[in-house]
């Protein structure tokens, strides 16, 4: 944690700084910052038509702008740290959670909710966010019982359901790819399946899910939703060092005196649970938790310790960025945040598979 | 200090241990010997607790494995497995300061003399600030035995009661790094460093070990003093070679593996 306050971060910071000036700037009603300033400190502005102008960029700002942005660094924070936490926990710097079919899971946790829950279950404020996570949960567990399938092995080969684990519990990339093809077929079919069911406004609603958006940033249940992902993804950084050792193997981690069961276990339920409820507030935004930690790693090299607060840092930088793009190049209308990120992400997914491929 | 006792293991159908037994005492040089399939890594395997005795007992101090919770067990032995390929860049120093969090209070307040005794003893010193995963695999092996004499706590000399389990540490390195590290092995053990192998090279075995246990298809064939048990008789049963023993001017017997 002290190294977040390391000047190494400054630049990042620097980054971020700028924007957020520009996310709060820049929209459909561009805001005069300077005036809005002045304006939040003193009430009484001579001029009526100039004070009904500001009243309208105060309201942008307290209830659009700061909302938004809020949503966007927690979303891109938390999809940064727990890309760069998921690749470490299996081995494989191409295990984002939208390529692996986590997002899609919580995808289809929150919109079996929408489709049927809302008609059944309790409708409370926070029944989307806890679906989503259950979503979420469930593919997490069949990636990891693909990822763990030697430990299986060795269970049922000696009849012995101790804590033994095989030495390379590793997945190849091929075999990681192909087992996020496979769930993420498995839960976009179970949507199909949910979207043929639904109605008229529920199918509008679900159409945010698969393409990614911020503009759910005002709505009440929001807040203690962010300050949930804020807190299980920080958890992330107290575990850096544990962290460092499973990226070598769990072996390694082991023989380092790590408690792999309960460090690896918990840290997966932790970030599967926080990505949950990022695809309830924000809908499926790919491959910021692919291309964050790489540039991370780029700039400070493996140790976790800085590439898990830098992927977040830059996560949000990123996202800050793809919500300006988004909400300003088909003005008046709105593109899906995740069709930027999507554009400028898988390029560079396809550049880091052939660099893969070459070693 | 370990007590293997009738331990089986089968993967499938296949057994690839079949009622072992092994003691092995405290400071002693110790190889497990055997051609490929053998089972070697397996028995290695059970000893580092990676994978757990089905049948039979692994003690370890009178305990089994499962009862040592993983930071109490990383106090008391490192391990250097065969392979450790990563695909994150990590430095060399960052690998060898992983170890750090295993080591006791008492270990710990030496942490850097302890990666920097072990640098030198691996004299890996140059390869310090650079990137692990584009070493070459001697180069790796030295820098993972480096990591396993810190986690040892190398610079506190205080070697009694610790145990260092190594799978085929130096199959990549250079001759003079391979004699240098026994060399090295050899000094520990004589200061309370109890030291597990396997290890392909017969004459290294020879050289260094004071027990070897001899595997084959996953059975003990023969174990005890190293100098007894390495015979031709249990050479050729093994391997199918022939062996013979020359002696040097220096006076060393050394064992010689020919067709």
């Amino acid at each position: 944690m002290r190294l977040l306050l390391s000047p190494a971060f400054f630049s990042l910071y620097i980054a971020l700084a700028i924007a957020v000036i520009a996310s709060t700037i820049f929209g459909a009603i561009p805001l005069k910052l300077d005036d809005l300033f002045f304006s939040l400190f003193s009430d009484n502005f001579s001029n009526a038509a100039a004070s009904s102008e500001l009243d309208i960029q105060k309201l942008v700002l307290l209830e659009l702008r700061i909302p938004r942005l809020l949503l966007g660094m927690t979303v891109g924070i938390a999809l940064g740290i727990s890309g760069a936490c998921f690749q470490a926990l299996f081995k494989n710097p191409l295990a984002d959670p939208g390529i692996v079919g986590v997002s899609a899971g919580a995808a289809t946790g929150a919109i079996a909710y929408i489709v049927l829950g809302s008609k059944w279950l309790f409708n409370t404020n926070l029944s989307l966010p806890i679906t989503a996570m259950l979503g979420a949960l469930m593919a997490t567990a069949l990636l990891f019982m693909l990822s763990q399938r030697r430990i299986f092995f060795w269970r049922t080969a000696s009849n012995n359901a101790s804590n033994g684990f095989s030495s390379s519990p590793t997945m190849n990339t091929a075999t990681l790819l192909l087992a996020g093809i496979a769930i993420n077929a498995l839960f976009n079919s179970i949507n199909g399946a949910l979207i043929f069911f639904s109605d008229e406004q529920q199918l509008r609603e679900l159409t945010f899910w698969s393409l990614g958006s911020l503009t759910r940033a005002s709505n009440q249940f929001t807040l203690p939703v962010l300050l949930f992902i804020l807190f299980t993804t920080a958890i992330n950084l107290r575990y850096a060092k544990a962290i460092n050792a499973l990226s070598l193997g769990d072996n390694h981690a082991y023989f380092l005196g790590h408690n792999v069961q309960r460090v690896k276990g918990g840290l997966l339920v932790l970030n599967t649970c926080a990505i949950g409820s990022v695809v309830a507030l924000s809908g499926i935004i790919g491959f910021v938790g692919l291309v964050m930690p790489h540039i991370a790693r780029m700039l400070f090299g493996a140790n976790n310790q800085w590439v898990l607060p830098a992927s977040g840092l830059l996560g949000a930088i990123a996202l800050l960025l793809a919500d300006i793009m988004a909400r300003t190049i088909v003005l008046p209308a709105e593109m899906p945040i995740g069709v930027i990120t999507g554009l400028i992400g898988s390029p560079f997914f396809i550049w880091l598979l052939i660099k893969s491929e070459q070693r | 200090m370990i007590n293997i006792s009738n331990v089986t293991l089968s993967i499938g159908d296949k057994i690839v241990l079949e009622n072992i037994s092994w003691e092995i005492v405290p400071a002693t040089f110790n190889c497990i010997v055997g051609p490929n399939g053998a089972g070697k890594t397996t028995l290695l395997k059970l000893l580092t607790g990676e994978i757990p005795s089905a049948n039979g007992e692994v003690l370890f101090d009178n305990k089994t494995l499962t009862a040592y919770k993983a930071a109490k067990l990383a106090q008391k032995r490192a391990v250097v497995s065969q392979f450790h390929d990563t695909q994150f860049p990590f430095k060399c120093e960052e690998i060898i300061e992983m170890s750090f969090e295993a080591l006791s209070t008492a270990d710990y307040k030496n942490a850097s003399q302890h990666k920097h005794i072990a640098s030198e003893k691996m004299r890996i010193g140059s390869l310090l600030p650079r990137r692990f995963d584009r070493l070459s695999g001697g180069e790796q092996q030295r820098v993972m035995c480096a990591r396993a004499l810190t986690q040892l706590g190398i610079a506190n000399h205080a070697y009694q009661g610790k145990l260092l389990l190594l799978d085929e540490p130096t199959s990549s390195m250079d001759i003079q790094h391979q004699l240098a590290f026994f060399t090295l092995l050899k000094e520990l053990c004589s200061k309370g460093l109890t030291v597990v192998t396997v290890l392909h090279d017969l004459d290294h075995v020879y050289q260094y070990a004071d027990q070897v246990i001899l595997l084959m298809n996953g059975k003990k064939i023969d174990a005890g003093n190293a100098k007894k048990t390495l015979r031709q008789e249990n050479i050729k049963k093994l391997y199918g070679i022939n062996s013979s023993f020359v002696s040097l001017a220096s006076g060393n017997e050394h064992l010689l593996v020919h067709n």
